[in-house]
Parts: structure tokens; sequence; C-alpha cells
């Protein structure tokens, strides 16, 4: 190569880019300061040494590979500190182990005939990091942000539920009536409400304790869920009182087909603690919008009519008033 | 503007050159990259203008990725890799083997993501625009692509590649890497000689395959 004039040494010396000028043999012929000053290595030590040696990453087969395709073929190539790492092992070093990164610019340089490669190194070590911050950062927000919106979901569903059942609790079956009502005005068909409770629930707790009180709480939740269809709605107020919706109904006929199979779940024993006993249910019926346009009068209206089948003979049902379903 | 054994014939040539490509970034990224270009097309912007970018669904409104490399001399014109931006991002992710690849919902790419496509760019057209330099025996200078984020509105979608005597060579490219499928597109726009030198070293190769 020809002799370099002062000023293009002092500016290449100057640039904040490593600068490895190789030839065709691959010997290095110009290391400059940003090199010497990442490296530790002095261009005098440097000069005339193999780049695989200086730079033993370029030992690899793939990048050895580069550099000839580079002086063969006279077109350059640009490496990606993403992909590729880091070219300087010593830096590394130098660095407590600090993960360096460098994004590196492979071209042919031709001299009076003679063929080089130059390599640019700039170093994307902070960048890169800066970038890794953030991504951590943004996924650390994502996580937070779905643990609270788990939470938070878990939360709407526990006040929602009973925890002994596992039913809708009385809240859930506020906001079914109310969203029932609305959609009664759009055009949906009526439905009724049914108050239930257990026949001499309090001789069984005294019997039984509260553990078989429970138990028995538990099972009637699963017997009356099972005698529902699927479009009704069972939840538990407290203690043995129970409320259920039965859903789009057309005709006093349904009612009673579904009043008729909660009466038959009720008709096989139930078994406590090894025991067998039989144990009966009794409820009231409302129906909207016969008897109330609103929750709580719907819920009232069942309840009223609940305390007459208990006054009657109990393990029945009654209508709050006789019923004539309209839409 | 081909005929359909002309561009049978290019369609050939530019599958085995991004087969080239398709192992050295296969290499490069330490997992099998498959490279396909189902279809070549040749529009002339004079001619075909807005309607004929109106095909190029990529150049639909919106942000894309493009990488421009530009080549002189006897051969001469700039090549363009296009991507939508959430495919680029997509192709960077399954490169580096980050996440699944597969989610385009939010699209935030980084200066590191520009460095990636950056090379992948680089290799790719490197690749097609070498060998066609080999094909026409002529030799070829070309600088290291730049690669840039582009919010192109309808106005610009006009005015982006037109020209008036530019023809634009374009070759629908599909990457395959792992479970990811990236669609991009080769824009590589040539003036009337350089078209013509190619054309007529393709019906020199027809001929003789014929004859």
């Amino acid at each position: 190569m020809r002799q370099m004039d002062n000023l293009t040494l002092d500016i290449i010396n100057k640039l904040s880019v490593g600068i490895i000028l190789a030839d065709c043999k691959e010997r290095i012929v110009i290391w400059n300061h940003w090199m010497e000053k990442k490296t530790g290595k002095k261009s005098g030590e440097i000069k005339g040494m193999l780049l695989s040696e200086a730079c033993p990453k370029f030992s690899e087969g793939k990048y050895k590979k580069i550099i000839q395709s580079v002086l063969k073929t006279r077109q350059g190539r640009f490496l990606s500190g993403a992909i590729h790492g880091n070219f300087l092992d010593f830096y590394m070093e130098s660095q407590n182990g600090e993960k360096s990164l460098q994004n590196v610019q492979v071209e042919h340089v031709l001299d009076h005939g003679r063929s080089y490669v130059l390599i640019q190194i700039s170093d994307v070590t902070c960048h890169y990091k800066r970038v890794d911050h953030m991504r951590t950062l943004m996924k650390n927000l994502e996580l937070e942000n779905e643990e609270i919106r788990q939470a938070e979901l878990e939360a709407r569903e526990l006040a929602e539920k009973d925890a002994l059942t596992g039913l809708p609790n009385r809240l859930s079956l506020m906001k079914l009536l109310e969203g029932k009502i609305k959609a009664h005005e759009a055009g949906d068909p009526c439905f009724a409400v049914a108050y239930l409770d257990i026949d001499n629930f309090k001789y069984i707790n005294d019997t039984y304790g509260h553990i078989g009180g429970d138990d028995l709480l538990v099972l009637t939740a699963k017997r009356l869920s099972a005698a529902v269809r699927a479009s009704d709605f069972v939840s538990r107020l407290a203690g043995d009182e129970f409320v259920l919706v039965f859903d789009n109904i057309r005709s006093k006929n349904e009612i009673f087909q579904v009043a008729a199979r909660i009466l038959a779940q009720f008709s096989e024993p139930f078994e406590i603690d090894g025991e067998s006993f039989s144990v009966t249910c009794s409820f009231g019926i409302s129906v909207f919008p016969l008897d109330g346009r609103d929750p709580t009068t719907l819920i009232d209206k069942a309840d009223v009519a609940l305390y007459r089948v208990k006054k009657d003979k109990k393990a029945g049902f009654q209508f709050y008033s006789k019923l004539e379903c309209s839409h | 503007m081909l005929n359909e054994q002309q561009s049978d014939l290019l369609k050939e040539y530019v599958n085995v050159f991004t087969g080239k490509a398709a192992s050295m970034l296969s290499e490069m990224a330490n997992q099998k990259i498959l490279l396909r270009v189902p279809e070549v097309e040749v529009l002339h912007m004079a001619q075909d203008g807005v309607d004929a970018l109106k095909k190029i669904s990529l150049f639909s409104e919106g942000h894309i990725v493009s990488s421009v490399m530009n080549f002189g001399h006897d051969f001469s014109g700039r090549a363009l890799l296009i991507f939508p931006a959430e495919k680029a991002k997509n192709l960077v992710d399954a490169c580096l083997g980050d996440g699944n690849g597969e989610d385009a919902s939010a699209v935030s790419l980084e200066d590191t993501d520009f460095d990636v496509l950056k090379e992948i760019s680089n290799v790719l057209l490197n690749s097609i625009i070498g060998e066609f330099a080999n094909m026409l025996g002529v030799k070829l200078e070309f600088t290291l692509p730049d690669v840039e984020l582009i919010f192109v509105s309808e106005f610009e979608q006009k005015m982006y590649l037109k020209n008036n005597n530019i023809y634009i060579l374009m070759l629908y490219t599909v990457f395959t890497l792992a479970e990811t499928k990236v669609d991009g597109v080769v824009v590589i726009a040539l003036g009337m000689d350089s078209l013509n030198m190619l054309v007529a070293k393709l019906d020199e190769v027809l001929g003789e395959a014929n004859g």
C-alpha cells in the first residue's frame, strides 16, 4: 500500500469507529486508535498480524468466508451485533464480562490494482443495553398489567360467587335480574323467580352440626343445578335460601315442568357422613312482569309465596298470583 | 412486458439466486431459512403508473420498511426490499429466535431491528444483483443498503416509484423460518438500457435452449 499522508492517517485515527484494513492475504495494514483504545492492542504490535489472530472471531469459518467473498466479489457486507454478537473478545474481558456488541461493515477497497478489505466496527453495546432495558421494561409492564387484570377478574368472580356452594350470590342475582328486565324491554320473553328453602333445615343443622348442614347445602346446590334447564339460573342468597330464575317463559307449563323436576330431585334421599335421610324443599314463584317490574319486588313476592307454602304443608310450590304469563 | 417464456426463465434464475442468499441467511441466523420467489413481473411506470402500484398489495397505505441499495456501471439501478412493518418485525424476531414471530399486534421496530433488517437486505440484494451481474457478464459496484421505516400516504404511493422511464422488476418473495412465513417484495428499478440488456440475455439463453 502507498504511504499514507499524515492528514489521512490523523483522520482515520480520530474516527469514532474501529477501522481495520487488511490486505488480500488478510494481514493487517491499518489498526486505528479506536481499535487500540477498545482492545488495548497497539497498532505497532498488530500491524502485519493475521486478521484471525488479531480478532479471533474472524477465524470462524463463516466469517472467513465473508472476508473472502468481499475480496472476491467486491460486494460489501454488513453484520449486525444483534445476530453476531461480540467481535472484540479481549474488549469484552476488559469490561468485566459485560455483554459487548458491535455492528461490523466489511467492504472492498482497491489501491493501485491491489485489493484490501476494510472493516469498520461500531460499538453498539450501550445502545443495545438501552434497547434491552426498554424491552425488559415493556415486558414487565405487560406482565404486571396481565397480573392486575387477572387479579381483578378473580376479585370480580369472588365478589359474585357464594364461597360454599360455588353458585352465584345475591350480587350476581341482582345483576342478572336487572339485565333480564332490560332485555324484556327489547323484546325478550318473560321469566319467573323462585325463592326456595330447605324444609326443617334448622333441625338438620342441629342434628348433624354445621358441617353436616354445609354438606347438605352443597348437595342441594348440585341437585338444583341438575334440575333446571341450561338457560336457567341458580343462586344462593344466605343460609338455606336459594333463588332460581327460570328464563324464556312462554307458557305456564314450562314453569310447572321445571318445578316438578326440582321436587323430583328431592325425592331421592341425601347422604351425609354415611347416613341417608330424606329432605324436602319448598318454593314460591313470582313472574315478571305480572308480579313486579324490578328485582327486589320480584324476589319479595316469591318470598311471600314461599311463606304461604310453608304455612300450608311444605314440600311444594306456589305462585304469588294467578299465572297469566304474557309477553 | 415479458413474455411467458422470458418470465419463466427469469423466475428460475431469481429462485437460484435467492436460494444462495437463503443458505447465507441460514448460516447467519443459525436456522433453516427458505426463500422463494413465486412470481416475477416487470412494470413500466410511465404506462402502468398508479395502476401498477395498486397491484402491489405491499404498498398499501401505512408503514412499510424499505431497504434501498444502489448499484451502478453497465447495469445500473436501485434495488429495494420492502416489507410491511409488522412482517419485518416478524422476520427479525424469527431470525433472533425471539417470541413466536407471529405477533403483529404492536409494531415497534427498534434500531437493533433495523440492523438485522439491514443485514438481511444486504445478503439478499447482494446475492440477487451480484448474480444478475454474473449472468450478464458485467461488473457492478453497489452500496450497502439503508433501511428506513416509511409511512406511505396515498399520494406518496403514487410518487414513490413513479419516474417516467423507469422499469420495475418485481420479485415477490416469501421467507420461511421455522413456523414463520413472511411475504416481502424485492423491487429492482432499472433504466431502459439495463432492462434491454437483461431481456436480451434471457432471449439469448432461450434461443440456445430452443435452437
